[in-house]
């Protein structure tokens, strides 16, 4: 590399650093229900060694109604004991694995194409991406996802291009990917796989590297083996498909009466929520539906990187017998199939491989123009567009996320453990039916105890650690309790507040149980979220 | 009175035989002016009966988000908010480019063609698929060819949207400025599938 290309990869690098560290504590402003999940789970691992349900070294994490691939809580141990407990060392892991990832997006693509332009042009557009840089600033499992499988996808382009001891690495790599993300469980195999096929004379004649390397992803996968009849292993499979007779009876429209109707509904579904990924409209508009999942006003991708992405369609497609075209179309195949077997519409955190791949398609696009276009004015409106785009995530990423997606991450709730604690000699019950992260939230933001808080939730386990999770859970911290409200016994209590959203209280009930107003708490556009009263005497007699 | 959905739809047939024979048999000559103006007048229809009367109307519930984020904005953005330029970006350039790129792109899915909008499908309107489901795989075999050999088809694609810019996102008659691209396109992927039509050594 040239010392400009030096230059311009330092120069990326840092703004790629800078768009997903800066104010990291402050935006997102609080945690959503998984994120903070994950978060006192890392707090108990490095504290008791146990999550909070008490068990040892989980494979997936018990949260929820549902199971937590394990990577992410048992690197955010890290942060957290150089840290403490904090938002900042829950998403820190998110935003290494983001650098991270455009890190190596730079060594894949300078590998198979020896193209230093689209390597950095590369590198800049992941950088930049609204997906990747959204993404990164949440503590995501996907995040680990990606970045573990974009590095075994480095060392199987070693593999090949500088020396086969590189695979057993590749197999270990995309194996970790596999607990690291449900998608990359079908993504990575079947990407190693369709790798392993377009290689297959190379690796035939190094059969003892592919042996020993296919071993190890074995051994990854023992884990997995052995939760397989659990049902914690598919349980989120099972809880977001569409192949259920129900769901056909739901949705399956006048296919209920044909023939094979069910089959052809199964088929219906995955094509349309397969394609559904492909529209530009999704892809360079419409945000994902879900505020935790999206930033305002912008979606995965900038909407004038349209023009760059047809042209970079028309480069891929027209010389596929390119290794690395095809590499990037096996991306693009693979990396919906995971997200196209649900039926959650446009749901950007099962397709971040396939974001990818989307991103070097417009990078593609965008090379094409640096070499047909005058460099001074591809320069001047690379530069515009860069200076534009920053722009725009600052003001949808930082600006109205942090006001407009406030509630998301539970900013009233976090609040509202400030105001606690000017009334230490109250009892809290915080109704919390409509945000079940709750109780794991305040006990994260109170550091609660551990130990005191697996004898709590252990007790109430119904099933083993891997059968059946309860959705909804009682959390008791400190002067605390998160549940619903009983209306008959709850107002008979003596010294406590009650707290909940602004459904919880209507006007005609806080006149007829005779409440007395405490406090509001408001969230930063200055709605009020949360309310709180205290039962009277009266409260008791009337209820 | 004249039934305009009839005109549209005959306008959108003609359109698309003259594409599919100009386009199959790379023969253009006089063939392009026909197609121009059968075009020209699928837009004056288009924008006739469907135009988007609202894009420079900013509607009562917009403007109350747009005063909220004028309060964030300006404790967010300071100086670089506060001055002529960055209030008249945000508060008066921003929406109405948000609206022109809503347009631009409510026709730009693959899912509104093929599968009624969904699994997208959007509050109050009465979704309708404008192709069977079954010839999506044709179409995308056939969008591949048009990006590999006839890439000046692509140029009908950016006009059509650069006109729906200004029409109304759910215009009554549908997407059909894109009609006879998709229909072109189809026939593309019809003939590589099942006739071998087209050389291979062109595909």
């Amino acid at each position: 590399m040239k010392f400009k290309d030096w230059l311009f990869f330092l120069g990326i690098l840092l703004i790629s650093i800078a768009v997903r560290f800066y104010g990291l504590s402050r935006v997102p402003v609080g945690l959503n229900i998984d994120e903070a999940s994950q978060g006192y789970n890392a707090y108990s691992l490095l504290l008791t060694g146990k999550d909070r349900y008490g068990e040892v070294a989980p494979i997936l994490f018990r949260s929820f109604g549902s199971f937590q691939p394990p990577i992410y809580t048992y690197l955010t141990t890290l942060p957290i004991k150089f840290f403490g407990p904090s938002i900042f060392s829950i998403h820190f892991v998110s935003a290494v694995c983001g650098v991270v990832s455009v890190l190596v997006t730079f060594f894949i693509v300078f590998l198979l194409t020896k193209n230093i332009s689209l390597s950095l042009i590369t590198m800049l557009v992941l950088g930049l991406s609204p997906w990747s840089v959204f993404f990164s600033r949440m503590a995501t499992e996907a995040s680990t996802g990606i970045c573990f499988f974009l590095l075994g996808f480095w060392a199987l382009v070693l593999s090949v291009k500088k020396s086969v001891k590189f695979f057993p690495g590749a197999c270990f790599l995309l194996g970790i990917a596999t607990h690291a993300y449900y998608s990359e469980r079908i993504v990575a195999l079947l990407f190693l796989f369709a790798f392993l096929v377009l290689n297959k004379k190379f690796f035939l004649k190094n059969i003892k590297y592919l042996i020993f390397g296919l071993v190890i992803l074995g051994i990854t996968q023992i884990s997995h083996l052995l939760l397989f009849s659990s049902g914690a292993f598919g349980r989120r499979l099972t809880q977001v498909n569409y192949f259920g007779l129900d769901s056909f009876l739901n949705n399956g429209g006048d296919l209920r009466h044909w023939p094979l109707g069910r089959w052809l509904f199964v088929v219906r579904e995955f094509l349309s929520q397969y394609t559904a990924y492909l529209s530009p409209k999704n892809l360079f508009f419409d945000p994902d539906q879900q505020p935790a999942r999206s930033m305002p006003d912008i979606s995965v991708f900038y909407s004038y990187m349209i023009a760059p992405f047809i042209i970079g369609l028309g480069v891929l497609f027209r010389n596929m017998a390119n290794f690395f075209h095809r590499l990037l179309l096996l991306i693009i195949v693979f990396g919906l199939i995971p997200a196209a077997l649900t039926f959650d519409p446009f749901y950007t955190l099962r397709v971040l491989v396939f974001l990818w791949g989307i991103g070097l398609i417009i990078s593609l696009g965008v090379n094409e123009l640096f070499v047909k276009l005058n460099k001074s004015l591809f320069l001047g409106i690379g530069l515009f567009l860069s200076l534009a785009s920053m722009f725009s995530l600052y003001k949808s990423g930082y600006v109205l996320t942090k006001y407009e997606r406030s509630e998301v991450y539970g900013y009233s709730y976090i609040k509202l453990l400030e105001t606690t604690d000017k009334y230490p000699n109250k009892f809290f019950i915080v109704d919390s039916p409509r945000d079940l992260g709750t109780g794991i939230r305040m006990a994260f933001f109170k550091r609660y105890d551990p130990a005191k808080l697996q004898t709590l939730l252990k007790a109430r386990m119904k099933g083993g650690y891997y059968n059946a999770p309860e959705i909804d859970e009682l959390y008791s911290v400190d002067n605390m309790e998160v549940r619903g409200i009983n209306w008959e016994k709850d107002l008979c209590l003596e010294n406590v507040i009650l707290v909940g959203d602004v459904l919880a209280f209507s006007e005609t009930q806080v006149k007829e149980h005779k409440l007395n107003f405490e406090f509001v708490i408001k969230d930063l556009t200055g709605e009020t979220r949360l309310k709180a009263y205290s039962p009277t005497l009266e409260s008791c007699i009337i209820k | 009175m004249v039934r305009f959905d009839l005109v549209v739809a005959s306008l959108c047939l003609l359109l698309s035989l003259l594409l599919l024979s100009a386009v199959d048999n790379n023969s253009f000559g006089k063939k392009v002016r026909l197609m121009g103006f059968l075009f020209v007048l699928l837009v004056a229809i288009s924008l006739f009966k469907g135009s988007d009367r609202g894009l420079f109307i900013t509607q009562p519930l917009e403007n109350d988000l747009i005063e909220k984020r004028h309060e964030y904005f300006a404790k967010e953005f300071g100086v670089f908010y506060k001055n002529r330029i960055g209030i008249f970006y945000l508060k008066k350039f921003n929406p109405i480019f948000f609206r022109l790129q809503k347009n631009f792109f409510a026709n730009l899915d693959i899912g509104l063609y093929f599968f009624s909008s969904h699994p997208r499908e959007r509050v109050g309107v009465d979704e309708f698929a404008k192709y069977p489901a079954i010839l999506l795989p044709v179409f995308m075999i056939g969008f591949i060819f048009v990006l590999r050999k006839r890439q000046f088809l692509l140029l009908l694609l950016l006009l059509a949207g650069l006109v729906s810019i200004f029409l109304h996102p759910v215009y009554n008659l549908g997407p059909v400025l894109f009609f006879p691209l998709i229909n072109t396109v189809i026939f593309f992927g019809y003939w590589i599938l099942f006739k071998g039509r087209i050389k291979k050594s062109e595909i």
